[in-house]
């Protein structure tokens, strides 16, 4: 899965989508969104999360404006969860694409999909033009406001104690 | 360095946890003794009789054929299996097959075919790394795998959940009657209800059992019990899981865990190290809100 990107110069309106490697969910009134590639957690506004939520279908931001009536400040939405890793700028011409979140019960399922560590392409925040859809000075509150929180996942480890060490009367012979 | 494939199988062993089975083999009956002691109390033989108790419901799937290679002799002294234990195993994936190519072991999973090998020195550790990424792939449409030490009672089974260090084997210490593993154990839901089992790690014992509840662990002057709302656990709880090595299969687990967080009483579980600790942990906690210890 390599994501490509518009050169800076590239003329347009830019179309964002949501990072394909990404899981989220809502549950009650909080979305949490997992990057595994980056091993964050993500708290998101609604707002936020309905931005998510439509751009499993890439459009611009004068079209996601429209759909999202109702959600003030798009732009700045948009921009901090493009730093953030979670939304991307779809190359030059790419199709409106179904929902890649989902697959299919089953290791089957599986075949066409990357390994988690793999790195495929460069964070959303380092690319060219990036930046330039950063929330303006007119907008702190709302950018503020997409991500209430995030927390680094810790690396997994297990415990590397040598056997019995650990004192357990259960496993004693 | 030759490498004693595994022909005709002097060896075999045949397991069952987290609701799969795995048929080990090997050229090398060596393995028998190196696995023992932590896969030995897991051996189910695949009679139907025996398994129908441990494989998921409706799961007709065969075992996972496992094949053990010899590679090479099992580390001489603590250092040297401390540098196999530590060694990064990075995970690739190609079509179905995941493959982990540690300095001294080689794993490859191909989970369509439900087959696996293992390449490598005659230890346990490139066995443990392959169930690590394998069970959270095979379970990951409708269960999850958690860090997380098993204790149960009656059928019922909490699973006490937190990193290294919250006292997790500290505590299936203090509760030897209860506890049935100490690191990691495997939920899935069954028909509309959570069911939990055991894993080998470390030091498990068999044991499925209906989930009554999660606690998060931390150590404490005493102990004290304070329910999560769904929200909360779904938060805490994404830093206990082992989670699946390929990308997609993570939306599953996380919707798996979204499942559980609303079906199961999550609540943190401050505690000291002493055994009445389990009138506490297996109390029905408050609803959140509401009076909390």
């Amino acid at each position: 899965m390599t994501t490509t990107h518009p050169r800076p110069d590239a003329g347009g309106p830019r179309t964002y989508r949501r990072a394909t490697h990404l899981a989220w969910r809502r549950v009650v009134e909080e979305t949490v969104v997992l990057d595994l590639r980056a091993r964050v957690l993500f708290g998101l506004s609604s707002d936020a999360a309905a931005v998510l939520a439509e751009l499993a279908r890439p459009q611009d931001a004068a079209e996601l404006a429209r759909r999202l009536a109702g959600v003030a400040e798009v732009s700045a939405i948009v921009a901090e969860l493009a730093a953030a890793g979670l939304v991307e700028v779809c190359p030059e011409g790419t199709a409106p694409s179904a929902d890649g979140f989902g697959m299919a019960a089953g290791p089957a399922g599986l075949a066409a999909h990357d390994a988690v560590p793999v790195a495929d392409g460069e964070p959303a925040s380092t690319l060219p033009g990036a930046d330039r859809a950063a929330p303006g000075a007119s907008e702190p509150a709302a950018a503020a406001a997409a991500i209430r929180w995030r927390e680094q996942l810790a690396e997994v480890t297990h415990q590397f104690s040598p056997p019995m060490a650990i004192g357990n009367p259960q496993c004693l012979p | 360095m030759s490498a004693r494939a595994a022909g005709a199988a002097a060896w075999s062993l045949p397991l069952a946890f987290g609701g799969e089975r795995f048929a080990l083999r090997a050229a090398d009956p060596r393995w028998q003794a190196v696995l023992a002691a932590r896969y030995g109390p897991f051996a189910v033989p695949f009679a139907p009789a025996r398994c129908r108790g441990e494989a998921a419901p409706g799961s007709a799937a065969p075992p996972v054929a496992v094949e053990l290679v010899t590679t090479a002799e099992a580390p001489r002294d603590w250092p040297a299996l401390e540098r196999l234990l530590a060694e990064p195993a990075p995970v690739a994936c190609r079509g179905s097959e995941v493959r982990l190519a540690a300095p001294s072991y080689d794993v490859r999973v191909d989970l369509g075919r439900r087959r696996a090998r293992v390449a490598g020195p005659l230890h346990r550790a490139p066995l443990d790394q392959l169930f690590r990424v394998a069970l959270p792939l095979l379970l990951a449409a409708d269960g999850l795998v958690l860090h997380g030490a098993l204790l149960v009672a009656g059928g019922r089974g909490w699973l006490c959940c937190g990193p290294s260090g919250c006292g997790k084997s500290t505590l299936a210490s203090v509760l030897p009657a209860q506890a049935r593993c100490d690191e990691l154990a495997a939920v899935r839901r069954q028909a509309g209800r959570w069911a939990a089992w055991s894993l080998p790690y470390w030091h498990g014992r068999p044991a499925v059992v209906e989930l009554a509840g999660i606690r998060l662990l931390r150590h404490g002057e005493r102990h004290q019990l304070r329910p999560l709302t769904p929200a909360e656990a779904l938060r805490a709880l994404c830093h206990e899981v082992q989670w699946p090595a390929v990308a997609a299969a993570t939306d599953l687990a996380l919707a798996s865990l979204a499942a559980l967080v609303a079906a199961v009483p999550v609540a943190e579980l401050a505690f000291r190290p002493s055994a009445d600790v389990w009138d506490v942990l297996a109390a029905d906690p408050a609803p959140p809100g509401e009076a909390g210890s």
